[in-house]
């Protein structure tokens, strides 16, 4: 080999690698990498021009040809290997056999998911050291393997305050949920949390919930026990906006109410009031009245328009009660196949209720459905003076009961109408803050109103149940613990070594 | 005996006559217990804390409170051992000048590649094993789902499996045993603090692609009790990967 030449060649390479160096520290430097580079290139080049024989040799060698070999082959079985981790990470399978199915979302969620009309950007403002860091990751995740329409970012704000500046970021574990122009704000990464905001931002017109006052009915802002706070809340997070209404001082329910709520009335409603009511329903607007025992809502004549009815006394159930309630505690788990009903899981409780009445007569036009009905061993009860209550045929109403309806018209509308919805239920109390987080409660709620404004998509995700089972070890199990794992297993192994090792030693 | 299964079992006998693998037994399993040990006492204070902090809403049982700690410091663990156990594997030969029989002889490389490795794996699934023995009588105190443990210890079979895919490739390499342990313990290294340089680069395609390549997101999925395909493919890669290295390496000896 000619030694002369080498200095060329290691000139070339210098260059070569601190021309790539300058540009990574430098990048407007531009024109002084360039120079360098090129210079490299005239250096090697000429520098394999001047030892062509050496390199056409080495080329020919054996070692060479496998070496250059074997590295082809290395970089083949690589690139094999990249594209089927790709591919697999592309259209992967997944098996969730965690404790609470921490990796499967609701069906709910898949069937939003499936039929999201446009796309939406999801940025999530967390840092790996946040609380909800690992939650936000494992359920985004699974969400954007059920759609390609989601577009999901992490930024942690501490790095990038601008642009946690710019969407007015002031707390982390924030989620921002993007489209069409809407922005919602998510704080907790629950997949009730996440998927109502997916369902709202992907829909551009609000239905309007409205809830009739003036009757002392509960109230959608109290938040105390007989409040309605909760219920608000919920509703709103499945998209809707909630209003009230006082139809003594409006002329008439606005046409953009999809529901009206009579949620328990006190007093009696007054005869404009009920013509507003009745005038909204016949031009396919959508009523729930809840009702209690005992008051006196003045809404009989109404009701009867439609051949409805609210039964006298108080619903009394042997079998489906509470446990440790009285006998007027009803704990409904009969239901009568329904949309409203077809998913609910878990019992309804209700404290305190009176049942509904259907005239097929005066109704023979409207389809009449019982949502959900007491149990046989059970009655309404119009005498509750004393603690002892029993069935007295001459006075009470034996059951089974329904406690819940819903009407429709048996006639399809007009095109383009609406079609007016009925749901009466004998009971408002278990709407309330003090009730309504009774899982079946909630459910009842929410696929009620969901029926009620059409929006069948619009069913409540059940929270996950953390797993509540913990264990404080006792002395003695401690101790048999330390024994059997610290010490028993270790010495077994290294007694077993020092045998082993002490024989050798003896042959 | 086809020659894969004499090359196994010599390399069983060899193992199991030295005391390496009693040493390196005993020690892994004396810090399985005491880990397992000491998170089901923690488990017991911090259960009374999280439920005053989040109102009784939160996850206390001992799969998220014991076994998820436990499997996650496993992780380092086997960082540290499984290299003893795979030091000597090709090292010893080459030291002992016994590499060129094996060389000679009418067994395939690739048959004695994965000789070794099985060998060397079959020894670590006996050690796993014999550590179901600890949830098995956590199992007699108190109760818990086995799901989750069940995919905890796949990921520790699979983990395992790639690290010692590791120490074979660096056993290879060269004919110091220690050479080799240091060598397969900084690549090992290496691979797992490329998360962290993912995580640096955030929820971008590159930082995505630089935190696959780690094994740390795949083994914490097992851990949580998901069972993907892709996490099973990115084990089974790397396994493949390295053996292939590992046999090209072994190969090369004969031009060179």
């Amino acid at each position: 080999m000619n030694l002369k030449s080498l200095p060329l060649g290691l000139l070339g390479v210098v260059l070569g690698i601190g021309g790539m160096i300058a540009y990574s520290l430098r990048p407007d430097w531009l024109w002084a990498v360039t120079i360098a580079e090129g210079l490299a290139l005239i250096c090697l080049v000429l520098f394999f021009v001047l030892h062509f024989e050496t390199v056409k040799a080495f080329s020919g060698r054996r070692s060479t040809k496998m070496g250059l070999n074997s590295f082809l082959m290395i970089v083949l079985v690589s690139g094999i290997l990249v594209i089927m981790n790709f591919l697999a990470s592309r259209h992967s399978v997944r098996w969730d056999l965690s404790e609470n199915q921490n990796f499967t979302l609701a069906p709910q969620t898949h069937r939003i998911l499936r039929t999201l009309a446009r796309d939406v950007k999801i940025t999530v403002f967390t840092r790996e050291k946040d609380p909800g860091y690992q939650a936000y990751k494992e359920r985004l995740e699974s969400y954007r393997q059920a759609s390609t329409k989601l577009t999901i970012e992490f930024i942690d704000p501490e790095k990038q305050p601008k642009l946690a500046q710019n969407y007015g970021i002031f707390r982390t574990d924030t989620a921002i949920f993007e489209s069409n122009g809407q922005t919602i704000r998510v704080t907790s990464p629950s997949e009730v949390e996440l998927t109502g905001a997916l369902l709202r931002i992907s829909k551009d017109a609000k239905k309007r919930i409205v809830f009739v006052e003036g009757h002392s009915e509960l109230s959608v802002e109290d938040k105390d026990r007989n409040g309605l706070s909760l219920a608000k809340e919920a509703l709103t997070r499945q998209g809707y906006e909630v209003g009230t209404i006082s139809l003594l001082k409006e002329s008439a329910v606005p046409d953009n109410t999809s529901v009206l709520v009579l949620a328990g009335p006190r007093r009696a409603v007054m005869k404009e009031e009920q013509d507003r009511i009745q005038n909204y329903v016949e031009k396919g607007g959508h009523l729930l009245v809840l009702a209690d025992p005992d008051t006196q809502t003045g809404l009989e004549s109404l009701l009867a328009h439609w051949g409805l009815g609210l039964g006298p006394g108080v619903l009394v159930d042997l079998q489906d009660r509470l446990a440790q309630g009285d006998l007027t505690a009803l704990l409904v788990r009969t239901f009568t196949e329904h949309e409203i009903t077809q998913d609910l899981t878990s019992a309804v409780l209700l404290p305190l209720s009176r049942h509904v009445m259907f005239d097929e007569l005066v109704g023979k036009d409207w389809d009449f459905v019982p949502l959900a009905r007491t149990s046989p061993n059970s009655w309404a009860e119009t005498n509750m003076q004393g603690r002892v209550v029993s069935l007295n045929e001459k006075e009470d109403v034996k059951g089974p009961l329904p406690m819940a309806a819903a009407l429709a018209p048996k006639k399809a509308p007009e095109e383009g109408k609406p079609r007016p919805a009925i749901v009466v239920i004998g009971n408002s109390t278990f709407v309330s803050n003090a009730f309504f987080n009774f899982p079946g409660n909630s459910d009842f709620f929410l696929h009620t109103t969901g029926w009620l404004a059409e929006e069948r998509d619009l069913i409540s995700i059940a929270p996950k149940e953390p797993a509540l089972r913990p264990f404080t070890p006792n002395p003695t199990q401690e101790r048999a613990l330390i024994y059997i794992q610290v010490v028993f297993l270790p010495l077994m192994t290294f007694l077993t070594g020092i045998i082993v090792w002490r024989k050798r030693r003896r042959l | 005996m086809t020659p894969v299964q004499a090359v196994i079992a010599k390399e069983l006998r060899g193992y199991f006559v030295s005391p390496i693998v009693y040493v390196v037994g005993a020690v892994f399993l004396l810090i399985f217990g005491l880990l397992s040990y000491l998170y089901v006492g923690f488990a017991g204070a911090q259960a009374i804390q999280l439920m005053q902090m989040q109102g009784g809403m939160a996850q206390i049982n001992l799969n998220d409170l014991v076994f998820r700690n436990l499997f996650a410091s496993m992780r380092i663990v086997l960082l540290l051992i499984l290299p003893i156990l795979t030091m000597r594997l090709f090292a010893e030969e080459r030291k002992l000048r016994t590499f060129e029989f094996l060389m000679t002889s009418p067994i395939r490389i690739n048959e004695i590649v994965i000789a070794k490795f099985v060998s060397v794996f079959l020894v670590y699934l006996g050690l796993l094993g014999l550590t179901v023995l600890v949830p098995t009588v956590l199992m007699l105190f108190s109760d818990f789902d086995w799901n989750p443990i069940w995919t905890g210890y796949l990921g520790m079979v699979l983990l395992g499996a790639l690290f010692l895919s590791v120490g074979v490739f660096a056993s290879a390499l060269t004919e110091n045993q220690i050479v080799a342990a240091f060598v397969s313990f900084g690549m090992l290294l290496t691979i797992w603090l490329i998360s962290g340089l993912g995580s640096l680069f955030g929820d971008t395609p590159a930082g995505r692609i630089i935190s696959y390549v780690s094994f740390m997101e795949h083994y914490e999925r097992l851990v949580r009790g998901l069972i993907d395909t892709s996490d099973l493919v990115y084990f089974g890669s790397g396994l493949a990967l390295m053996l292939f290295l590992t046999h090209r390496v072994v190969e090369s000896t004969r031009w060179k």
